[in-house]
């Protein structure tokens, strides 16, 4: 399992440390054992970023993702 | 041999965070678990709890046919009850809504005679309800999926909230065809009644815990310019307030005396 993953389950667990992250990411993400990749996903608090990261090491979930916004992009919308 | 069963559990929409002890409890124990989710961390969440834990993902092959792989998805669940296995198949949000896998494998493995459950979740509706701040029991409401919306003329009750799932894959889901500017007949429809300055919002749960949700809100005219997404929720306030039926009121209060 990823450092990320494990650290954002640690997040999801814990929603007054969520808080503090939400409030000072640079604090927050100093003194963790992520890679800067990761936390450069991660700073960007934004779902997509953070989901292909992981999907990196998770490759079945990324097809799911995929799945769902090639859903989306056959749309057009 | 022990005899097969098979529970049906959500994720919630956040990892984790909107899991029930319900659901904790029978990934935990089950002898097979299988799994379709969106997100690598509810992946990694379920990996914990059981790791002989199966990804239904491989079922699903870029151009295959949704239903095809919805039943190949099923028969796999429905043949590890028939091993007797006690099963778990986890879905992401609420297990009975909008994922039909779940009802398919239930009714399956009823037909064959073994015992087939579902527990509820924690849906996207009820993220809504929280982010949103509304109470939908005032005006009551109603939901539709959009495409579904469109294509079966369904008239709105304006006098109660509208909920559309699915905005940002209009013509898709049900159709298997694609609507390039499905927003904007969505949007036409609903001018019909409702005023073209009726403020909506386009939601959209968060489902990572560094992430917020998304609200925007936009007067109806303006629906067409947001940016959506595969899941992406779109809630209309009611148009007007309901009138009372003075008659129902009268003969109501006179059952009271």
């Amino acid at each position: 399992m990823s450092n990320l993953v494990d650290y954002l389950l640690d997040l999801a667990a814990d929603p007054d440390r969520c808080a503090r992250f939400k409030a000072d990411p640079e604090s927050e993400l100093r003194y963790t054992a992520l890679s800067d990749r990761e936390k450069s996903a991660i700073a960007t608090r934004d779902p997509q970023q953070i989901c292909e990261a992981i999907a990196d090491q998770s490759p079945d979930t990324g097809i799911v993702l995929q799945w769902l916004f090639s859903v989306f992009n056959e749309s057009g919308g | 041999m022990a005899r097969g069963s098979l529970i049906v559990v959500g994720s919630g929409i956040a990892a984790l965070r909107h899991a029930t002890q319900e659901a904790c409890f029978h990934i935990s124990h089950a002898d097979k678990v299988f799994f379709l989710v969106v997100d690598p961390l509810t992946k990694a969440w379920i990996l914990r709890l059981n790791a002989a834990a199966e990804s239904l993902s491989i079922h699903l092959v870029p151009g295959k046919d949704r239903q095809e792989s919805f039943d190949e998805m099923v028969e796999r669940i429905v043949a590890a009850v028939r091993d007797g296995h006690r099963v778990c198949a986890v879905f992401y949000g609420h297990p009975g809504v909008f994922v039909q896998p779940s009802h398919m494998a239930i009714s399956r493995v009823r037909a064959e005679g073994y015992e087939a459950a579902m527990a509820p979740g924690i849906s996207t509706e009820d993220c809504l309800v929280a982010d949103l701040g509304v109470d939908l029991s005032q005006s009551g409401y109603q939901c539709y999926e959009a495409s579904n919306f469109l294509v079966c003329a369904k008239l709105p009750d304006v006098t109660a909230a509208l909920i559309l799932w699915q905005i940002g894959v209009i013509g898709q889901v049900k159709c298997g065809i694609g609507w390039e500017n499905g927003l904007q007949i969505l949007t036409e429809r609903l001018l019909s009644f409702y005023s073209a300055e009726h403020q909506v919002a386009v939601y959209e749960a968060a489902t990572l815990p560094v992430c917020d949700t998304m609200v925007r809100r936009t007067a109806l005219r303006s629906l067409p310019n947001c940016p959506v997404s595969p899941i992406s929720t779109l809630f209309v306030p009611p148009g007007r307030q309901s009138t009372l039926n003075s008659e129902m009121l009268a003969h109501l209060q006179a059952g009271i005396r």
